[in-house]
């Protein structure tokens, strides 16, 4: 295991799926497609893991010039721990979904479209130069685009063509601010750009930051640009492991290129921590309260990852890189795939059984499938920060060293949250269904209970799992995490309480909240309006 | 002189907004791609001035096709939007208030234009580099067949995903059937023009393009580009559907899998082995000569394909 | 302040500015592309002097003498690129548009969005 061979190891980790993808599309249907398939990701997350002990072990940050040309004149792919941790989470949510869809027989159109994703999101993890992650960008959007339309029957040409038009428009802000980059400091490598731009004026980064801020903003679904969200993941034409990934790996892109980006401009003297805090504080209230309206299974949990990944962002703005914040954050990031996409792909099973997603009409899956119940029922409890539960340790770290105010914001959005799985949960009880026997597919009942054991397994390890994935050795205040434990509770018992009070029927503010959508313009108007405002929040205040 | 020729360009996007008709718009917008690829050359760039020539060509002939196909031709000229008569509320608050947004943004984005001069790190380091590390005269085929092959990989991979996006969200169940009545742009003057003199010349200079790639300016793209016109001329103008569209696309897979590998092998071991015989001229020559070739076979494959779905397209 | 520079930041603003005026699903797709281009003039006008030469270079010793006037070679890599992107993004978006409009026969994305309600209330109520 040396230096060399990881390097040389970065670049089949982007392009042995493409080659896979285009041999398993070129030869045609037949029974070997999938058992390849699983093979080839089996292979993958095997050498990622191996990838991310080793520059976890050594700590080193490796860093391989594609050709390996002099200076910076080529492309750059990058591995440091956070990367490495990020393909490693990439591998292993692909091979869950593998394992998932492994008995439904797909085309292999299917199998193309999902290796081409797994290439363009690990080259996104992986690159070191802006323009690279643009390409990868557009690659991702047309991919996602026919995986959210992929069943014919049911699909929304109204969702796709949103997702689509709204984020290949979205791109070309990012284009023009990776423009004003490459002119001050000649170059596109990004860790090159950072070093460069120490050497020019802060006041001549404002617009960059804003225009490539504005693409980071739409990729994370920050307010008020999220209205392209529950249309991608919610959308009805979506096999259900693709709105698993979407909302547990392709979000977290976002986020990612909100570390990155964030770290080129801070070297440059501009601080947007105090913006991108407002802006996750109000994206978790809005993330919540949208939820609570739903009553569509995928919807609810569509716009709780909204919610969830502006509690992420809150972690990433408060203090520093060193602190426990930021930890309780990255943390959050790795927790909410695994509980995320647990959650989808046991809705999917449940939607397909019960023929319909409204909550409403979907009563007794305890009884009816209670293996998945069981898995679904410990990722709800994951997802609210039971004490135990990996939840309950990342939102710990979030939140510590707090202002009051900033506590009970942050309080009230838990409290949303644990509305929302209270108003979810209530599939699983009631009385039992009509419906037909339908066979035990192990496969993908067992990696749905794998996830759900999981999140209760990185609860009780959660400080060694922490260790392992970021490399920070965090310690946990006994008293904190009690005091943590009877808010949760107080919190639970109030939760339960509003929602008998006032939720069980869905009064006329639920609904228009429900029924509230933005067309097309008003998110083109979003869009504009973001870039004017951290324009002049970054302009005027720095 | 170029400034004159940008702000004819200028002009021409202005106009594209005041239009009515769709059809007006569309015809707009290809004089300003065509004054736009002018204005490249004089900026010193015939690669991009050729490629965005052809590409606005193509996206012109999608829009106008598709719809004609779809619509029918006379229709098109009439087609705005019939729904505006029936909500003509708040016209006004339609157009000043986007209009006052945009104005407020674009002066706040030049208050904070910077200023910083052009820093020419790596635009030095490229000219005085490229002929040496990667061969050839054109610096720019160097480059995105050198330096930044691994880009040049994905580009090629985004336009096989776009094919397969474009047969898969259309309804089109793969059998073209020929609804009997003649293209209605067969026998007068400008087809037969294109025809005879314009097509041939064209997919000549297209394959001059890709195999002088390396040495003068050319590649490619726009080379594959203009071979593809060569194709789509025959069913436009001809309603010629003999492509085997099956047999194009698993050629166009297939030499997928060939640039991708050859770019594999040129990023690790350098195309001939070690690295003393990977600078010999004639290797670096064969390289990109082989590249240009595959890239251009691919696009012009590619485009191929994508507009014969788009005529292929049963009328409503 | 290049006045290349200054008349595609104009270009891309009036793409912005069409886009949200129309409510026609083609024209967003023509103003989108507009946006392309302006863009693309953007990254050509970088390092502008008048007068120009392609960066097609057949000995190094006349590098020296010229070097000041040969154009950047990078965005134009990086710009042919961009035009293939765009390209196969607008095809596709037309393509969706067709199919589209087959289903909900209209061209306006509002009615669109009602209309693309009323079929999701429907699968509901057929369960």
């Amino acid at each position: 295991m040396t230096n060399q061979y990881i390097e040389n190891l970065l670049f089949y980790f982007v392009v042995s799926p493409v080659i896979i993808a285009v041999i398993l599309y070129l030869s045609g249907a037949n029974r070997f497609t999938r058992i390849v398939a699983l093979l080839a990701q089996s292979t993958l997350f095997y050498f990622t893991l191996q990838n991310f002990l080793y520059v976890s072990h050594t700590n080193n940050v490796i860093s391989s010039p594609v050709g390996g040309y002099y200076g910076f004149m080529g492309i750059v792919l990058v591995a440091d721990m956070l990367s490495s941790m990020f393909i490693m989470l990439t591998a292993f949510i692909f091979l869950i979904a593998t394992f998932y869809s492994f008995s439904a027989n797909h085309s292999p159109l299917f199998w193309l479209l999902k290796f081409l994703w797994q290439a363009s999101l690990i080259g996104i993890f992986l690159s070191g130069d802006f323009f690279n992650i643009f390409v990868l960008t557009e690659i991702a959007t047309i991919v996602v685009t026919v995986l959210i339309m992929y069943e014919r029957k049911n699909r929304n040409m109204y969702d796709g063509m949103i997702y689509l038009v709204i984020s290949t428009i979205i791109v070309n802000f990012f284009v023009f601010g990776v423009g004003y980059l490459y002119r001050m400091t000649g170059t596109l490598d990004i860790s090159l750009v950072s070093e460069r731009v120490r050497y020019l004026y802060t006041s001549d980064l404002i617009l960059p930051y804003a225009l490539i801020m504005t693409f980071v903003g739409l990729k994370c679904a920050l307010m008020p640009m999220y209205s392209w969200l529950p249309k991608a993941h919610g959308s009805k034409g979506a096999p259900s492991s693709v709105s698993a990934i979407l909302s547990g790996l392709h979000i977290k892109s976002g986020l990612y290129l909100f570390l990155r980006f964030s770290d080129v401009f801070q070297n440059g003297g501009i601080d947007g921590s105090q913006i991108f805090l407002v802006l996750g504080i109000i994206t978790a209230l809005a993330g919540v309260i949208f939820a609570v309206s739903q009553t569509d299974i995928k919807l609810m949990l569509a716009y709780s990852t909204i919610a969830q990944v502006g509690l992420i962002l809150v972690g990433l703005s408060i203090g520093d890189i060193d602190g426990y914040n930021y930890v309780g954050g990255l943390f959050h990031i790795a927790n909410h795939a695994i509980f995320k996409a647990c959650l989808f792909l046991g809705a999917g099973i449940i939607s397909h059984y019960y023929h319909t997603r409204e909550s409403t009409q979907i009563r007794g899956v305890f009884f009816e499938m209670p293996a998945i119940s069981i898995a679904m029922i410990l990722a709800l409890l994951g997802i609210i920060g039971t004490p135990l539960f990996n939840g309950s340790i990342s939102k710990y770290f979030l939140m510590s060293g707090t202002g009051w105010d900033t506590n009970i914001i942050l309080n009230i959005v838990n409290l949303g949250t644990i509305i929302i799985c209270i108003k979810f949960s209530a599939i699983f009880f009631g009385k039992k269904p009509n419906i037909r026997k339908k066979p035990l597919d192990i496969m993908s009942h067992g990696v749905i209970l794998l996830l759900g054991v999981m999140c209760f397994l990185m609860g009780i390890l959660g400080i060694q799992t922490i260790n392992f994935l970021f490399g920070y050795s965090v310690y946990v205040n006994i008293a904190g995490y009690t005091e943590k434990a009877i808010i949760f509770f107080v919190s639970l018992m109030a939760g339960y309480v509003i929602y008998k009070a006032f939720l069980t029927k869905e009064g006329p503010a639920m609904k228009w909240i429900r029924t509230s959508e933005m067309g097309f313009r008003g998110m083109c108007f979003s869009m504009v309006a973001f870039f004017a405002f951290i324009l002049i929040a970054v302009g005027f205040y720095n | 002189m170029t400034t004159t020729i940008m702000s004819f360009w200028l002009f021409c996007n202005i106009f594209v907004l005041f239009q009515k008709k769709l059809l007006s718009m569309i015809l707009w917008l290809f004089l300003s791609s065509i004054i736009a690829s002018l204005g490249f050359l004089f900026l010193g760039s015939p690669d991009v001035a050729m490629a965005e020539a052809t590409a606005s060509a193509f996206v012109t002939i999608i829009f106008i096709v598709c719809f004609e196909n779809f619509f029918g031709i006379k229709n098109l000229q009439n087609f705005i939007e019939e729904e505006n008569s029936k909500t003509r509320e708040n016209i006004f608050k339609k157009i000043i208030l986007p209009a006052f947004v945009v104005l407020c943004t674009f002066a706040l984005f030049m208050n904070f234009l910077p200023q910083a001069p052009q820093d020419t790190y790596l635009k030095n380091l490229y000219i005085l580099r490229a002929s040496t590390d990667v061969g050839g005269q054109n610096v720019v085929g160097a480059i995105y067949l050198g330096y930044r092959v691994y880009d040049t990989i994905f580009e090629a991979l985004l336009l096989l995903i776009a094919v397969v996006a474009v047969v898969h969200l259309s309804h089109f169940d793969g059998v073209y059937k020929k609804d009997g009545k003649q293209s209605e742009v067969k026998n007068n003057a400008i087809s037969l023009f294109t025809v005879r003199i314009v097509a041939p010349i064209t997919v000549l200079f297209g394959i001059y393009l890709i195999a002088n790639g390396a040495i003068t300016a050319g590649g490619g793209f726009q080379g594959g580009l203009a071979v593809a016109s060569f194709f789509i001329c025959r069913f436009l103008i001809f309603d010629i559907y003999d492509i085997p569209i099956k047999k194009v696309n698993k050629l166009e897979d297939t030499i997928f899998v060939a640039v991708v590998i050859m770019a594999s092998l040129m990023v690790f071991h350098g195309f001939f082995g070690e690295i003393p015989p990977n600078y010999l001229p004639i290797a670096q020559n064969i390289y990109l000569f082989i590249m240009n070739l595959l890239i251009g076979i691919k696009v012009a494959c590619g485009f191929t394909i994508l507009l014969y779905r788009y005529v292929a397209i049963e009328r409503n | 302040m290049n006045s290349i520079e200054l008349i595609s930041i104009i270009v891309f603003f009036l793409g912005l500015y069409g886009l949200l005026t129309n409510r026609n699903i083609v024209k967003t797709i023509v103003f989108a592309s507009m946006m392309e281009v302006g863009i693309i003039m953007f990254w050509l006008s970088i390092g502008f002097t008048e007068g120009m030469v392609a960066p097609i270079v057949a000995s190094m010793f006349e590098v020296d003498n010229y070097q000041v006037y040969i154009s950047d070679p990078l965005p134009q890599a990086l710009m042919i690129t961009a035009i293939v992107i765009g390209i196969s993004i607008t095809a596709i978006k037309t393509i969706m548009f067709i199919t589209l409009y087959r289903k909900f026969k209209t061209t306006d994305w509002d009615i669109a969005k009602i209309k693309s309600k009323e079929v999701s209330k429907e699968a509901i109520q057929k369960g």
